[in-house]
């Protein structure tokens, strides 16, 4: 199936930034979970492994083949997403796990990559140019079934990335910028009413406040913030070194491993390493919106963009709370996180794109 | 294929109608800009402000413990231990180590005399503090218990023993009252001068010579830097550690010999004994009875203990010997005649009839012989303990030159011994009357004072301090605890000296013979050693004149007192003893004096001159301190 018009259109630059950022990843995650032990960082080089050949495989097959499987994707993940809300015993008081054995799958990641096929197939299918209003409630239906069903665990931060998700896609299909400032208008009307309206849970209400006022209680809620501040702050431009730095290995970091990790970073090797892994990211950025504008069609385009949607808010998002610049979401940073289901997933949907830039000149 | 070739096409025409590629391009713009304000954040917080955050990284690292020095011992004058600091054993439950205590507790709970229960029970009630800290489950255990936990650790996860130190008291009951005790600083305390630089936790001296030399004692805190985790954990060394300084040894004036000799003669019996040095003021032996054990102090004693002791009618805290005012009845006839020959309204032969008693500012006062003495001396007088005599000098003295002469000889004012809580005593003045009572002193007063009544109170240690000076031609001696330096003089600046040796010498006689010869004190008698007393009785019950003490109930008898100095020649040793309703001084408080002065004379002649020197008690005592005895 690999041709070799495709494999000169092979993007290796897209691989080896994928490869940095999972390297980087890595190291942190051997240093914050070094003295914590319970194997983290082997489970994570074997999920790495399961990652790699799903990347694989996902190259391999035409995008096309897999936009044909969108739609029993799309009813599975919504399904399982279900099902664990039914079913699935609370972790830290949110169901969103699937616990099988020796693994955990969170269908929340899986979700996405689903939903970015299936809208992607959507546009595809819709002919004709600009977008009606009946499809924008198609388009924001297919988002908004999976939200709400993960935003049900509850899980805001899994739930978070479908938002740009949606946007993009909207965005896109060529939506009107008057509509679209309408739109953004009445999202900006509605924070209010979602704050004050019963909508955010009070612990969520609260991540909103020490956020805002981070040392209003330094021992309770706004712990977390201002650690990370601090670790982030002490790297200094060269960092205390690997393996050195005091907040994430005596942990003061709390989930320095998952939603932290780049607090380790900025706080072990610095301003130069936070600088080097926000470079990786908008490479890979770069990449993806290469493979879009690239595509032989709106298939691909809009898988890509979708991808570069969902991976980049995650990437803004964790990024911005390790720098206290927003509220606690409990977003992951891709490729850096601890954590199978979405390494899996990103793996997957770089591969997705990697494809879609493979085959642009196939007819 | 054409139906590609078809669809190529129209997303091209789509791609134009909707400006896709400039919508990207604002996409990307405004992930760029995003990235790029995260890269100016990432700057400022690490670069700009790094020096600051490092700082508070440091902080939150970085804590200072405490290391406690060990205390000093505290010796006898011959080096000999009095207090040290023993090993003890806690036994402990490691929570982060024992996945399932019930199993190791079941086991532990018979051999530490309690139930499951209540060790479930604290288990639980540990289970908000950090779980790093271990759990005590039995303090200061035995070392057949520490023993057991140790041998059986296999079948005992999590469980073990862990040693610290605790004040140990050799003596016991002996001595509690002068070596005091330690605990836990209290609140209070903090804010005292006395306390200064302590903080919170710190064991300190809270009575007794633990408290007076409670600073070097003490020694200096160590300070140990470590680095903790968030859970306060602590995980390993930082730079700059500061080892304690241990406490210093306190070497004492005390003879243990003496002080062991006044405690078994005391027994059962209540009251107060004081053995001075009249040449250094050299305490050599204190008591106070009843005494407790101050090694509960050092313990994690129970509530019923302290009200135990609080709440005893015989007042076991209070230190008798310092703390107590007495009437002295006639252990101070001796200061009256020291007044009248200094005053000069008598000499040695100045005799007076003793009829049984004597009218006196229009009162008849009794003397205790009521067919009366006849014709007494002086000498005379104080052999027998005239009343009548010493009625009879008081009315020529007048109550001023009795106080003033009291004064001299260190009664009603402290006599400086170097711990805390001396009473000041009560030497009755007019204008002492008049401040206290709204009322004039009537001469009739003077007459109850002459013969050690009315309202003057003395303290056991007052008495030895002023038979001191009558034995040391009035050098009044300040009496101390700690062994070493200059003996310093008791007297107030100005006041020293002003009682002639020639007179105190009939003063000095006559005691002889209360012992001696026919009199009260025989029971103090040494052969050979000469010495010199004089017995008194209290007044207990307003009515107990005249009445056998044998007829009255206990606690209605008289205080006993006997008071002297030893011997008549070259004296080197004054005494004061009551025994509280002990009836009269020569039967019951005189024999204690007689088995101390035994043992005091033994040690003078095992150590003919004095001193004791370093050598291998003081290495003893350092191993001890360090807690390897």
């Amino acid at each position: 199936m690999l041709q070799r018009r495709a494999l000169g259109t092979f993007d290796w630059v897209l691989v080896a930034a994928m490869a940095v950022a999972t390297g980087l990843g890595l190291l942190m995650l051997y240093s914050a979970t070094r003295l914590s032990g319970g194997g983290l960082f082997q489970r994570q080089v074997m999920w790495l492994a399961v990652a790699a050949v799903v990347f694989v495989i996902t190259v391999a097959v035409d995008y096309r083949f897999w936009a044909g499987l969108a739609v029993p994707a799309y009813a599975l993940c919504c399904g399982l997403l279900l099902l664990v809300l039914i079913s699935a015993r609370a972790i830290s008081g949110s169901r969103s796990w699937f616990e099988l054995g020796f693994f955990n799958l969170q269908p929340a990641e899986a979700a996405k990559l689903a939903t970015i096929l299936m809208l992607a197939r959507y546009v595809e299918e819709k002919k004709g140019f600009g977008l009606s209003s009946r499809s924008l409630m198609m388009l924001v239906g297919i988002v908004g079934l999976p939200v709400f069903l993960i935003a049900a665990q509850p899980d805001l931060g899994s739930s978070l990335p479908f938002l740009p998700l949606l946007f993009v896609v909207v965005v896109l299909s060529g939506i009107r910028w008057k509509l679209l400032m309408i739109l953004g208008l009445v999202a900006a009307l509605m924070i209010p009413m979602v704050y004050f309206g019963g909508v955010l849970k009070p612990y969520q209400k609260e991540r909103v406040l020490t956020f805002l006022d981070p040392l209003s209680d330094p021992q309770g809620a706004g712990w977390q913030v201002l650690q990370s501040r601090i670790a982030v702050g002490s790297g200094g431009l060269w960092g205390r070194g690997l393996l050195q730095g005091s907040q994430g290995q005596l942990e003061f970091l709390p989930e320095s491993h998952t939603d932290f990790i780049m607090s380790v970073m900025a706080e072990e090797i610095g301003f130069a390493g936070a600088a080097c892994a926000l470079i990786v990211y908008f490479v890979l950025f770069s990449r993806i919106v290469a493979a879009a504008r690239s595509a032989r069609d709106r298939l691909g385009a809009y898988i890509a963009m979708g991808v570069a949607a969902v991976l980049c808010s995650q990437a803004i998002l964790n990024i911005g709370v390790i720098l206290g610049l927003m509220p606690t979401t409990g977003v992951p940073l891709p490729l850096m996180s601890y954590g199978g289901s979405s390494l899996v997933t990103t793996y997957a949907a770089l591969g997705l794109v990697l494809n879609v830039r493979m085959r642009c000149l196939v007819n | 294929m054409t139906p590609d070739f078809k669809h190529r096409v129209e997303y091209k025409e789509y791609v134009e109608a909707t400006q896709f590629s400039a919508r990207i391009t604002v996409l990307s713009v405004f992930v760029g800009a995003v990235f790029f304000s995260y890269l100016l954040a990432f700057y400022y917080l690490q670069v700009v402000e790094g020096v600051r955050y490092t700082e508070m990284a440091e902080a939150n690292r970085g804590r200072q413990l405490v290391l406690a020095p060990p205390r000093g011992a505290i010796l006898d004058r011959y080096s000999r231990l009095i207090a040290r600091n023993r090993p003890a054993f806690d036994v402990v439950l490691d929570r982060e180590h024992a996945a399932r205590p019930e199993e190791a507790l079941r086991l532990v709970a018979p051999a530490l005399g309690t139930s499951v229960d209540d060790l479930m029970l604290a288990l639980r009630k540990a289970s908000v503090r950090p779980r790093h800290e271990p759990l005590v489950l039995a303090s200061d255990v035995s070392l057949a218990v520490a023993a057991f936990v140790e041998a059986r650790s296999a079948d005992l996860p999590g469980i073990s023993i862990s040693m610290g130190m605790k004040r140990s008291y050799q003596e016991g009951k002996s001595g509690s009252h002068y070596l005091g005790y330690v605990g836990e600083i209290g609140k209070g305390m903090l804010d005292n001068p006395e306390f200064e630089g302590s903080v919170q936790g710190d064991i300190v001296g809270k009575t007794g010579v633990e408290r007076a030399y409670n600073r070097e004692l003490h020694g200096v805190r160590g300070q140990r830097r470590v680095v903790v985790n968030s859970g306060g954990r602590v995980m390993g060394d930082l730079a700059g550690s500061i080892p304690p300084v241990p406490g210093i040894d306190i070497r004492l004036t005390i003879n243990l010999d003496m002080q062991r000799e006044l405690d078994a003669a005391f027994g059962d019996m209540v009251g107060a004994g004081v053995f001075l040095d009249t040449r250094s003021g050299d305490v050599l032996a204190i008591t106070s009875r009843p005494g407790y054990d101050p090694n509960y102090f050092a313990r994690r004693f129970t509530r019923q203990f302290w009200k135990g002791l609080v709440e005893d009618p015989l007042k076991p805290l209070q230190n008798r010997a310092i703390q107590s005012g007495y009437s002295p009845g006639s252990t101070f006839k001796p200061v009256m005649a020291a007044a009248a020959l200094e005053e000069g309204v008598a000499v040695p032969s100045t005799t007076i009839f003793c009829g049984g008693s004597g009218v006196f500012y229009g009162r008849r006062f009794l003397c205790h012989e009521k067919s009366g003495h006849g014709y007494v001396n002086m000498k005379q007088a104080i052999q027998v303990s005239c009343n009548v005599y010493f009625y009879t000098l008081g009315s020529r003295l007048g109550i001023d030159s009795v106080a003033k002469y009291a004064k001299l000889f260190g009664l009603g004012r402290r006599t400086g011994l170097d711990i805390a809580n001396e009473a000041e005593g009560l030497v009755p003045t007019p204008e002492w009357k008049m401040k206290t009572h709204k009322d004039r002193w009537y001469p009739s007063e003077t007459t109850s004072v002459s013969i050690g009544q009315g309202p003057l109170l003395v303290t056991p240690l007052q008495m030895a301090v002023a038979q001191g000076a009558i034995a040391m031609d009035g050098r009044r001696i300040r009496p101390r605890l700690r062994a070493g330096g200059q003996p310093a003089s008791g007297a107030a600046e100005g006041d020293a000296d002003v009682i002639g040796s020639r007179s105190l010498e009939v003063v000095r006689q006559a005691e002889w013979a209360v012992v001696n010869e026919w009199g009260t004190g025989t029971r103090a008698k040494i052969e050979g050693r000469d010495v010199c007393g004089k017995t008194g009785t209290a007044q207990v019950f307003a009515g107990s004149a005249g009445v056998k003490d044998e007829d009255l109930p206990p606690e209605m008898r008289d205080h006993a007192w006997f008071v002297g100095f030893a011997p008549l020649g070259n004296p080197r040793i004054s005494f004061a003893v009551i025994v509280e309703h002990g009836g009269h001084g020569g039967t019951t408080a005189a024999p204690i004096v007689q088995r101390v002065l035994q043992k005091f004379f033994e040690s003078e002649e095992k150590a003919p001159h004095a001193e004791p020197s370093a050598g291998s008690q003081v290495a003893d005592a350092a191993a001890a301190r360090a807690g390897n005895l």
